[in-house]
């Protein structure tokens, strides 16, 4: 099962500068997103605007029509920071002290949701997994979606990092960072602006693979930004997944 | 390419506000009960909206009543089943006992059984749990290699195929049931367990939805409460439970003559783009995933037996489906029979489209529709053939279920009888 990398792009915003992007979103194709849109959403949702406003700039993706993609988001523990202050002002003042914005916009949903609505993007949107270590699985429903007929799919990839400590007041004890990554992803073959940059091939699974030699370490985003590089530079490189599976990116372009 | 063949559905996990096990759930549905109370467990004064289908004690399913290597979400170790959070006991009930339905308990780790389950609040339920049962979780940072809820009942449970949690809130199951079915047709898995399970009736939970005005506040008179299509609706009643399917590809199961309770014949899904809470007005994006589900199962509207609806008993939500529907079904809604099953149960969020796909199961086993109870003075802007009050007797051949949640996500599921 393999699927073309149309283009990527990767941020990496500290914390503190999160407040400043939430009231200016980036302008996208579909035209610059409302204020309101980001006026709730999770700090990993605003750098992931940002990042996909990044990648959709990419040359290979002029004229490209996003209406019928669809969005596929893995962020890791979103709302984290916010459910720290919500939790201590219910204990303080009970149900009237809940935020109605919580739930739609701090869950596992509302990163694929917020994306779907600012980029005006129609086919499917859902959340996968929401814990360290799960690029593989976005990565797995991704390609089972380009299988049935979706035409395009943005998965988009978030953490805040490091996984740090939170005081009473919901902030980190450590300086810490948004990352993420937006890839555009297409079927294989079948680019239609030029070469696509990185191929992405999904073999196997479901045997543990407990006799195929150790499994990768880091299957989040991180591995995932380290593998896309690997590729890139030495033309390919490969995870063993840890559900037996083995995901290799491959460069596809002639880079001379 | 993935190969196509039919998918079945060939075994069935639930626990509901009615109680766990599919004969309870189906008897309550095809009698019209309503399972809405006054929420018990912890003080609702304050709260706008004071009901909800609550589910009761989940029982211990066989495998686990040792506590050798349960693990809740806390570390503690070697707990009893008990101790467990409640949707941690709802994903292990609903996932063994789908499997020993199956006939597959036993066989579980010859085969690759994959799981994808819709989990959609996981962290923030296991956050207010532990916070307001006086921990600290939500502040410290979790380890690196920490297991999300599908992955830890994966290992529980022994399984060795791919496992995922996805969410699209509301829709969250329908795209568990899409996903798992071409995980088959793809040879990523042999038997895959697919669903959803939500137990989000919670101090935070009905505060955060109460707040936003989603909701009724018919608390003096819970059993009416949620009366989805009524003219007098208010807002939507919050249910728990769940329910987990096993899927195998047809011939597998046939080979081994195992009981199908249905096939998953079509999927389609789409998204609003329109607003992270409000349905589109234009019903065209909803439309668009039934019409796709419709195609990918090779079924016309007018060959559809029963529309088990999303319906929560909004205002404004009600409307938008009835003309999705009128949009997709055209000349034939009229005689296309639809109700929506959230009158009786709540309204489950992530794990509503599970147990309404299990309404539609139900539906095709007992040959009677479920009702929409409550349905006393129509709204005149939903103009479908309403199943109202009590259930019908008639065969269903096809089902259709749509679930729409949050984020924009619209999802429908085909189902077709075996």
């Amino acid at each position: 099962m393999a699927c073309d990398v149309a283009a990527h792009a990767r941020l990496r915003v500290p914390w503190s500068g999160v407040a400043a992007m939430r009231r200016q979103p980036p302008p996208l194709p579909a035209g610059a997103p409302s204020v309101a849109l980001l006026k709730h959403a999770d700090e990993q949702t605003v750098v992931a605007l940002a990042a996909l406003s990044e990648a959709v700039r990419d040359p290979r993706l002029d004229g490209a029509d996003f209406s019928a993609w669809g969005i596929l988001a893995g962020p890791c523990y979103p709302g984290r920071a916010a459910v720290v202050t919500a939790l201590d002002r219910f204990k303080v003042e009970g149900a009237w002290g809940m935020s109605p914005h919580l739930i739609p916009h701090r869950s596992l949903h509302s990163l694929s949701g917020t994306l779907s609505h600012a980029l005006k993007t129609h086919g499917p949107n859902f959340g996968v997994a929401g814990s360290p270590g799960d690029a593989a699985e976005v990565l797995r429903h991704a390609a089972a979606l380009l299988d049935v007929g979706v035409c395009g799919l943005w998965v988009v990839l978030t953490r805040v990092f490091p996984e740090a400590e939170i005081d009473a007041t919901g902030n980190h004890l450590v300086p810490v960072h948004v990352e993420a990554a937006a890839l555009a992803l297409r079927p294989s073959p079948g680019s239609e602006n030029g070469s696509p940059r990185l191929r992405l091939t999904l073999t196997g699974a479901g045997s543990d693979g407990a006799d195929r030699g150790p499994r990768t370490a880091d299957c989040g985003l991180a591995g995932l930004l380290d593998l896309l590089d690997r590729a890139e530079r030495e033309g390919s490189a490969a995870w063993r997944l840890p559900d037996g599976g083995r995901l290799e990116a491959a460069r596809t372009e002639d880079r001379r | 390419m993935s190969q196509p063949g039919a998918v079945w559905i060939t075994g069935i996990g639930t626990a509901t506000p009615f109680g766990g096990g599919t004969a309870a759930f189906a008897d309550a549905l095809l009698a019209g009960r309503s399972a809405v109370r006054r929420v018990t467990g912890f003080d609702v004064r304050d709260h706008p909206s004071q009901i909800a289908g609550q589910l009761g004690d989940v029982p211990c399913p066989p495998p686990f009543e040792t506590p050798a290597g349960l693990q809740p979400f806390t570390g503690r170790s070697d707990v009893p089943f008990a101790a467990l959070h409640p949707w941690e006991r709802l994903v292990l009930w609903c996932c063994s006992s789908a499997l020993a339905d199956s006939g597959l308990w036993a066989r579980r780790a010859e085969l690759r059984v994959g799981i994808v389950l819709g989990v959609g609040a996981e962290w923030l339920l296991d956050w207010e749990a532990d916070s307001l049962g006086g921990g600290n979780e939500v502040r410290r940072a979790r380890p690196a290699d920490a297991l999300g809820l599908t992955a830890r009942a994966k290992r529980l449970l022994g399984l060795t195929g791919p496992a995922s949690s996805v969410s699209a809130a509301c829709a969250s199951a329908n795209f568990a049931l899409a996903q798992a079915r071409q995980w088959l047709r793809l040879g990523w898995a042999d038997v895959c367990l697919a669903g959803a399970c939500d137990a989000s009736v919670t101090p935070m939970s009905l505060a955060g939805f109460g707040n936003l005005r989603a909701l009724s506040r018919r608390n003096d008179d819970p059993a009416t409460a949620s009366r989805p299509f009524d003219r007098g609706r208010d807002g939507f009643v919050m249910g728990e439970g769940g329910a987990v399917f096993v899927l195998e590809p047809e011939a597998a199961a046939r080979r081994r003559g195992a009981r199908a309770y249905a096939e998953v014949a079509g999927c389609g899904a789409s998204s609003d783009a329109h607003n992270m809470v409000i349905p589109s007005p234009d019903p065209g994006p909803a439309a668009d995933a039934v019409r796709r589900a419709l195609a990918d199962a090779g079924v016309a509207p007018e060959q559809v037996d029963y529309v088990n609806a999303h319906a929560t008993s909004t205002p404004v939500g009600d409307i938008a489906e009835a003309r999705v529907l009128a949009s997709v079904f055209g000349p034939a809604l009229g005689r296309v029979p639809v109700s929506s099953t959230k009158s009786m149960t709540g309204h489950l969020l992530t794990a509503a489209a599970a147990v309404e796909a299990l309404a539609c199961v139900v539906a095709m086993q007992r040959r009677a529709l479920p009702p929409t109870i409550n349905l006393d003075d129509p709204d005149p802007e939903c103009p479908l053939l309403h199943v109202a009050h009590h259930a019908w007797e008639r065969p269903v051949r096809v089902a259709l279920s749509n679930s729409f949640g949050f984020g924009g996500s619209n999802t429908c599921l085909v189902l077709r009888a075996v």
